[in-house]
């Protein structure tokens, strides 16, 4: 066969590549300014989820909320050792619905209407809706996101709704087969409450989800590994009594983010870039994103030719969040050549150190294998 | 244990480099192996080997970068027992997908054949992939050189399963075309 030959021959690629694939990937914080396609197939694959739970509460104990029930009761029959075996493995999923805006600036304003509760705890906040092909709204997504340099300060805190049945969502889901074919069921709780089955999944220490369809529509809330059973009730007693109004969310309405690249905009923050050729850099790569048609961020890559084809990545981010300033080292114009050489030693894996700091409104984050010419770049900004 | 010192101590044929060689880079030849052939006991025997075939030619070879010499010797090495075991119907691995897709880029050429041309083609390939970006070159390479799922290569890369083969595709197509462009009859 043809094809066998040439994976045989494409054994003879330079080294250099084959030494370079496989080394390990960037900071991921770098890909959250830039995750919005893959924040929208994880939708598709919770939602799909939720749809599956519905077809299969009657094969469960059911149990019967009260008011005296508690978070953890929610969870009751939860088996920690087979949880969340149908929830992951999403293979090649297409992204169901058409185009996404986001209405997440709108935060203080939808807390002070009630539309959504307050989580002082959780600084990030995510407002995501997605439409399909002809304008209908297809789902909405809040997400509320802590950080920290502990592991017990990460939290994700989502909830996902939608009022109508899309048939092919379920096409998105794959789930574990045991070895006679049989589809494994993950161990869920299921809890009547006013007429409605909550079905709620995970344990301690485990990522835990809760899925109900009422008559305003389908809810999923999903909370991470260390978010306590009490965070994800109190948003199910929220949106129990404060539902969501889907057609609040017009399309035209919400801020539309598109990417595009420095060969597209080669003027792209101009004024806020050094001059990397001067340094001897060569442009490799970039991702713009513009809101509404506006730069709001920038990824470059340039490749040092005279340093063993070592990269400079250059991040710039007008929008920065609440991590992004608070991890400045402090204001362009105070830096000084001491404070960037004294950094925390590089990482020995990727052998980069990362430079944050304010340069004006703007938060720029660079990673560097040299440490000594990424000052010189800063400098020329001065 | 740095690998200019494992070259050396095969050169001074000091057995002890084999058990470093597997400490230090076993996980990774055993990786390619069980990508290409799908299962451990092969996988094993074929990275058993590697070891051996690479105390066997240092000396005379000095690779510079030891990681790529064992990674090319266990690549070779299994690809010869897929295409036995595919022979006898057994065993599957990544490596069958991987093949499909390569279809993609050369489907029914005579070139590839030819001793010449796949010097010419080799360096043509080598060509594309240094005016990729890096990340699409890496992601090329990690499912057409190591053969890496999909999922693990969005799991290495923080990219959907979906966005890694839509990507993959792109590369093939382009690739194609690239070498169609440069003459080759594909």
């Amino acid at each position: 066969m043809k094809e066998e030959k040439l994976f045989e021959l494409l054994s003879d690629i330079e080294e250099k590549y084959i030494n370079e694939a496989r080394k390990p990937a960037k900071n991921n914080k770098k890909k959250l300014w830039f995750s919005l396609v893959a924040t929208a197939a994880c939708l598709c694959i919770i939602a799909g989820l939720t749809m599956r739970e519905f077809n299969r509460s009657d094969q469960h104990v059911i149990q019967n909320w009260n008011e005296s029930f508690t978070a953890e009761q929610y969870f009751e029959y939860a088996d920690a050792d087979e949880l969340m075996q149908a929830n992951n493995n999403a293979s090649d999923a297409e992204v169901p619905y058409a185009e996404s805006r986001y209405f997440s600036d709108r935060r203080q304003e939808l807390e002070n209407n009630k539309i959504i509760p307050v989580i002082d705890t959780h600084p990030l906040f995510t407002f995501q809706v997605n439409y399909n092909a002809d304008g209908s709204l297809y789902n909405v997504m809040l997400l509320w996101q802590r950080r920290g340099d502990e592991p017990d300060d990460y939290s994700d805190l989502n909830v996902i709704a939608g009022f109508d049945t899309i048939p092919q969502i379920e096409d998105c889901i794959e789930v574990d087969i045991d070895k006679d074919g049989n589809v494994i069921e993950p161990a869920i709780t299921v809890t009547k409450r006013d007429g409605v089955e909550i079905i709620a999944e995970g344990a301690e220490n485990q990522n835990k989800t809760i899925t109900y369809k009422n008559d305003s529509g389908w809810y999923q809330i999903t909370g991470s590994y260390n978010d306590k059973y009490e965070s994800l009730v109190a948003l199910l007693d929220w949106f129990w009594t404060h539902p969501i109004d889907f057609s609040q969310y017009k399309m035209e309405e919400g801020d539309n983010y598109t990417v595009t690249t420095l060969n597209e905009m080669p003027d792209a923050f101009l004024d806020y870039l050094p001059d990397f050729e001067q340094y001897g850099y060569r442009y490799s790569d970039s991702s713009l994103s513009l809101k509404n048609g506006t730069l709001v961020a920038a990824e470059l890559f340039y490749v040092d030719e005279s340093d063993n084809n070592s990269t400079i990545h250059w991040c710039l981010q007008t929008e920065p969040d609440y991590y992004e300033r608070k991890e400045c080292i402090g204001k362009l114009e105070d830096l000084t050549k001491e404070q960037v050489i004294n950094l925390p030693k590089p990482d020995e894996v990727t052998r980069e150190t990362k430079i944050q700091f304010m340069q004006g409104d703007y938060v720029v984050v660079i990673y560097t294998t040299d440490i000594e010419k990424a000052w010189k770049l800063i400098e020329s900004l001065l | 244990m740095d690998d200019n010192t494992i070259v050396q101590m095969f050169w001074d044929r000091n057995q002890n480099a084999i058990s470093v060689t597997s400490e230090k880079y076993g996980a990774y030849c055993m990786s390619i192996a069980y990508n290409i052939l799908g299962n451990y006991q092969d996988a094993e025997e074929c990275v058993s080997d590697t070891y051996l075939n690479t105390w066997n030619s240092i000396p005379t070879n000095r690779p510079k970068m030891l990681s790529t010499y064992l990674g090319k010797i266990v690549r070779n090495l299994s690809f010869n027992l897929y295409k036995k075991k595919k022979a006898q119907k057994r065993g599957s691995g990544q490596i069958s997908l991987v093949i499909e897709e390569l279809a993609d880029v050369i489907t029914d050429s005579n070139d590839i054949e030819n001793e010449w041309n796949k010097k010419l083609l080799i360096e043509s390939i080598n060509s594309y992939l240094s005016e990729l970006p890096d990340v699409k070159r890496r992601i090329f390479v990690c499912r057409y050189w190591y053969a890496d799922s999909v999922k693990d290569i969005a799991g290495r890369f923080g990219m959907t399963e979906n966005n890694v083969s839509v990507t993959l595709q792109r590369l093939r197509s382009q690739l194609h075309n690239y070498l169609v462009e440069r003459g080759f009859e594909l």
